[in-house]
């Protein structure tokens, strides 16, 4: 008698807890946006936008499960972004 | 040649299919680090001018079609989950779903890039797009930044539609490849990074979502 073969039920579950929670962030996302226009609405956005991502990363993208080396290099396009971006709106953030 | 050459699928310069398919994900990794620099450049000049010009960024905002926005996001969502879901069926070898699920996602990364050209159709007709050879026609304060606005918009999500049509067409290579089914390692290896250039599209429609249709006045 041959072993069953193995079910592929649970991965596909945990993408679809994980869809169901983008979905989650991207309804309250959207909901915000109709509070009053300030400062702190664009951090909430930006936050919820960057939770969401890091769900694609870390679920669709499969980071939670990867190799030492690709976490590593993901890591470095984060760094390298976040010079780019830090770096250049320090200038105009402190005027 | 020494025996592990000959395993199918192997390429000559690895040792075996697990440094193989470690070294595809570091390449594909590294591609999608120069990806998010390319992008995180049209990013900062957005967030340059919206930093100086606040009130007439937000303003102009309000001209975007956030419901049409939404469902989008919603729709690449959604296709980032079934595009997994089909990595998972490589996987396991699973042939069939993968073909549905890929499938799947081919038709909404279509209907994301109908909506979206429904959208620039409208935009179209209000005379907001900002080309040369076409009048520029805005209704509020200070046309000519809130024009800057929309020199952000068109750049950002017509890079990101070109990414779609390009991962449209990957998608649809993937889906003869998962169709003809040669060695189970292989597809599987070819599914994921394929997979993970959908994610990062989905990545970066999220930041443009969040930054240019959910920041209106």
């Amino acid at each position: 008698m041959s072993p069953p073969a193995p079910s592929m039920r649970k991965p596909v579950l945990i993408q679809v807890f994980a869809w169901i929670g983008m979905l989650t962030l991207l309804g309250a996302s959207i909901g915000l946006s109709f509070l009053p226009m300030d400062s702190y609405r664009i951090a909430i956005h930006l936050s919820l936008a960057g939770a969401m991502a890091a769900l694609v990363a870390g679920f669709f993208m499969s980071l939670r499960n990867a190799p030492l080396l690709a976490r590593i290099l993901a890591l470095s396009a984060l760094i390298w972004l976040a010079l780019l971006l830090v770096y250049s709106l320090t200038d105009y953030l402190s005027r | 040649m020494n025996a592990d050459t000959a395993t199918p699928g192997l390429a000559e310069q690895f040792v075996d299919l697990q440094q193989q398919r470690r070294s595809s994900l570091a390449g594909m990794w590294i591609f999608i680090a120069t990806e998010a620099m390319f992008f995180g450049g049209w990013f900062l000049g957005y967030a340059v001018n919206r930093f100086l010009h606040p009130e007439v960024f937000a303003q102009a905002a309000t001209h975007l079609d956030l419901l049409m926005g939404s469902i989008n996001t919603g729709i690449i969502l959604t296709s980032g989950m079934t595009m997994a879901c089909a990595e998972i069926a490589g996987q396991f070898e699973r042939r069939r779903p993968a073909l549905v699920l890929i499938s799947v996602t081919i038709f909404l990364g279509l209907v994301f890039l109908a909506i979206k050209g429904y959208e620039y159709h409208h935009e179209y007709t209000e005379g907001l797009v900002p080309l040369a050879w076409l009048e520029f026609s805005y209704d509020g304060a200070k046309p000519e930044i809130a024009q800057m606005f929309f020199n952000s918009y068109f750049i950002l999500t017509g890079l990101h539609a070109l990414h779609m049509i390009v991962g449209v067409g990957l998608l649809c290579a993937l889906w003869i490849l998962v169709w003809r089914w040669r060695e189970s390692g292989r597809v599987a290896r070819q599914m994921q990074v394929i997979g993970m250039y959908w994610s990062f599209i989905d990545i970066i429609w999220l930041f443009i979502f969040s930054s240019l249709y959910l920041l209106h006045a």
